[in-house]
């Protein structure tokens, strides 16, 4: 018996309702369960090989756009000391203080985009973006906790004012609590190990351990 | 292009690259390099992103081609952990995929393509065409081509 090849089974995931190989993977369980390890390892890509290398993606297109602008290097020189000479609030500053770092999360539901509140329940599946607000210069580093514990690396990078962080993540259809924790200038490792020290009390802690610098934290529950 | 539409493209093409890179790398770090690399490639030409029809045979394209590249390369530093095809040995054509494994380094880019999409992804030689935009004639030639020095190789082998 012949079986389609990935890229035939890639296509039917794309669009299950369209794919003309939909009866044969109905009743050939080689081809579920090869379309099971797909989906698994498309979920892998989205909670552990994007948040991790999305900046470097876009990063990297942006260095090769930039490296034509090496001709204006003369006037952005002569800007830069423009601009030291300004730095520095001017007399009639009037500062702002508020928390070093807020986190908010929205979910996307079919009326569209909205807030999210710290412990409301959302659709277990649902995908959430994030905007995050620092006082200043911050090297973020944002994960997630679940009720196992098992910690989700979604973002790290550097941030600056109100940023929008780009894509969004998919929750990973569980039932039950998940919290995100933001903080700036950590670094991942650390972040994690802290993390991990949260273990499975994500409602009770809405703080990560040890952590000097800012952060902030938001609690979701998930409802399949 | 926006580094929203960046994050958008690479979200929805990302999986499907990644599982590309896996099945042919079988290594989670390396796999996930090699998806970076693959959609900085793939997303130089956003246009054959647009259509799924166009998009999924282009994409199979660049990342087998990554990834054989990959694995030559790693041969040739003797990293041995991804020179194992992902080959199921009960599969009826185990003796010819087994050439596959042994001799695929061994020639240029597009024949190692050919000789994965038929002999390792087990498509048929008009969907190995339609995915990296050849003939049919041209897969059957290097296939054959492929074989014939793939079992020259194995005789001399076991001389």
């Amino acid at each position: 018996m012949s079986h389609p090849s990935d890229l035939k089974l890639e296509r039917h995931l794309f669009d299950p309702a369209r794919s003309p190989i939909a009866a044969h993977v109905a009743d050939c369980d080689r081809c579920r369960a090869r379309l099971s390890e797909m989906e698994k390892q498309g979920e892998d890509f989205r909670r552990f090989v994007y948040p991790a290398t999305l900046e470097e993606v876009s990063r990297r297109r942006g260095w090769r756009s930039l490296r034509k602008l090496w001709l204006l290097a003369p006037a952005v020189g002569l800007a830069a000391v423009l601009l030291i000479a300004r730095i520095g609030p001017t007399s009639d500053y009037i500062g702002t203080k508020g928390p070093a770092l807020t986190l908010t999360a929205y979910v996307a539901l079919p009326s569209g985009a909205k807030p999210v509140t710290d412990g409301e329940t959302l659709p277990a599946s649902a995908s959430l973006r994030f905007r995050v607000r620092t006082s200043q210069g911050c090297a973020l580093t944002l994960l997630s906790v679940d009720a196992a514990g098992q910690v989700s690396k979604l973002y790290a990078q550097e941030v600056s004012g109100d940023v929008a962080l780009p894509g969004g993540v998919r929750l990973d259809g569980n039932a039950g609590p998940e919290r995100f924790y933001a903080a700036c200038g950590l670094g991942y490792d650390a972040m994690e190990q802290a993390a991990r020290r949260v273990g499975q009390s994500v409602r009770q802690k809405n703080a990560l351990p040890d952590v000097d610098g800012p952060q902030a934290s938001l609690l979701i529950e998930k409802q399949p | 292009m926006d580094r929203d539409r960046i994050a958008e493209m690479y979200s929805a093409w990302g999986p499907a690259i990644y599982r590309r890179c896996l099945r042919l790398l079988r290594d989670q770090e390396a796999a996930r390099d090699a998806t970076q690399e693959v959609f900085r490639k793939a997303i130089s030409s956003p246009g054959k992103l647009a259509d799924p029809d166009v998009a999924f045979p282009f994409i199979y394209r660049v990342a087998t081609n990554h990834c054989l590249n990959e694995r030559r390369k790693a041969g040739r530093r003797e990293e041995t952990e991804l020179l194992e095809l992902d080959i199921p040995s009960g599969h009826p054509e185990f003796p010819q995929r087994r050439l596959v494994q042994r001799v695929l380094s061994r020639f240029d880019t597009r024949t190692q393509s050919i000789a994965v999409g038929v002999l390792v992804d087990g498509m048929e030689h008009e969907e190995v065409a339609d995915a990296l935009g050849i003939s049919r004639k041209t897969v059957s030639r290097k296939l054959a081509r492929f074989l014939e020095h793939a079992r020259k190789y194995l005789e001399r082998s076991a001389a």
